[in-house]
Parts: structure tokens; sequence; C-alpha cells
């Protein structure tokens, strides 16, 4: 079942979209830490009356939200991100039944580091070597 | 540290995650510089029509329609309504070039021209 869920997500691009989606709001939000505080404490500047029962000092506070969110989405951004690609997909019939490097095996693995046989795109002087 | 690193980003670089995340972030960035430029003008032009208008009919004077314009200009830009969205707009295309020169080693713009030739089009029957 995980595996044909994986299978799916993966070759209908779907998993790549909502990976896409959920690194850049986490970027977003990692910005916002530091935005967010900025944004308050000119708005208590510029709309005193409003901000009247504000603290008058910086609101370091207001980055807590972003700081939980930003946190929270890159939490689950790397578990989908090893469960469906860290571990390449091997064609294989539907019918077969689980196997050990399936579901939460993968997500617990160890990162597969690069061997000296995928690192040689180093030496081309780009960074993934993925337009090579 | 450095090795694990790399093995992510050869994995978003290969998923086509990065590629995907770049283009959000430049299609936010647009939005936004839209956005701004929608608060920017929308109010000063409506003050210019409304103004034009009635100097037609009464006071004839199309100086009094550009006043119009260059004071509601200057209350919308110092609202921080467009100030926001603008912000807004640099954080993306900043966050899409960061992410596109990490992974890819490009801009995003030419990272994303190259994905024409590595991705094929696809044929749904």
């Amino acid at each position: 079942m995980s595996d044909r869920l994986k299978r799916a997500l993966v070759e209908s691009f779907i998993g790549t979209i909502a990976l896409g989606y959920l690194l850049a709001q986490a970027l977003l939000y990692f910005v916002g830490i530091f935005s967010r505080p900025v944004e308050q404490w000119v708005q208590q500047r510029m709309y005193p009356t409003l901000a009247a029962n504000a603290s008058q000092s910086f609101p370091i506070e207001a980055a807590l939200p972003q700081a939980i969110s930003f946190i929270v989405l890159l939490l689950v951004f790397y578990v989908l991100l090893r469960w469906l690609y860290f571990q390449p997909m091997v064609q294989r019939h539907p019918s077969l039944t689980r196997t050990p490097d399936s579901g939460w095996a993968v997500i617990f693995a160890p990162i597969p580091l690069p061997t000296p046989a995928n690192t040689s795109y180093r030496k081309l002087g780009r960074r993934s070597g993925f337009f090579r | 540290m450095k090795a694990a690193t790399q093995a992510i980003v050869r994995i978003l670089a290969e998923s086509h995650v990065a590629a995907v995340a770049v283009v959000f972030l430049l299609f936010w960035s647009i939005e936004s510089a839209l956005t701004a430029l929608y608060w920017l003008l929308s109010v000063p032009f409506m003050n210019f029509w409304g103004a034009l208008n009635l100097s037609i009919f009464y006071v004839s004077d199309i100086f009094y329609a550009l006043k119009a314009f260059a004071t509601s200009l200057a209350m919308q830009i110092t609202n921080g309504v467009v100030l926001s969205f603008l912000f807004n707009s640099i954080v993306c295309l900043a966050g899409a070039w960061f992410l596109s020169r990490s992974v890819y080693g490009f801009g995003p713009v030419r990272s994303l021209s190259r994905y024409r030739v590595k991705v094929p089009r696809g044929i749904h029957e």
C-alpha cells in the first residue's frame, strides 16, 4: 500500500509539486522570522493609537509563530523528501509484498551519502551537476 | 555534514523539487509586484478620473485632476501597503535566486530555461 502510494506520488509529480510548495513556504516563513517583528514595530510607530495596548519595546515575540511554522514545515518537508526520493524507485510488480526498504524504515534510515561514483559531478564546477 | 548537504542538494535537483520551489517563488514574486502596482495606481487613477469628470462639467481644469492624482499617489506610497507588497516581492525573488543558485549553480531564469532541454515534453494519449 505504502509502495503503491509512493509510486503514484512520484510518477504523477504530485509529490514533487507538494514538496516544492512546502520548500518555498518554508523559505518565506524563515524570512518572516526576521521581517515580522520589524513590520509590527513599524506599524506600532505609524499607528500608535491602534497599538495602544502593545508594549513600546521591539516586538520580538511576533517571530514565534513564524519560527514554529518554519520548523514544522521543514520537518514535514524532510520526512516526505526522505520517504519519496531518498531511495530510488525500482521497477517492481505491484502484486509483490511489502519489502524492508519501504515505509517508516526508509524515513528513519541514515542518509545515503554520495559515493565517489556519484560525486564526480563536483569536478565539473557546478553545485549538483544536474545540467551537464 | 558537508557530504549530507551534498546528498540533499543532489536529491533536490534530481527530484525536480527545487525547480518547482523556484517556480512557486518566482510566481509569488510576480504576483506581489503586480499587486503592489495595482495598489499604487488604482486609487490615484480613480481619483484622477473622478476629478477629470468633475472638471469637465464644473471647473474645466486638468491641473486639479493631476493634483488629485499626485496626492493619492503620495498617500498610497506612505501608507505602507505598497511597500509591504514590494518587500514581499523582493523576498520571493531573493529566495528563488538563492535556492536556484545553491542547487543548480545558476540563476532562476537560466536554470528553468535549461529545463526545456532536460525534461522532455510528455505525450498523453
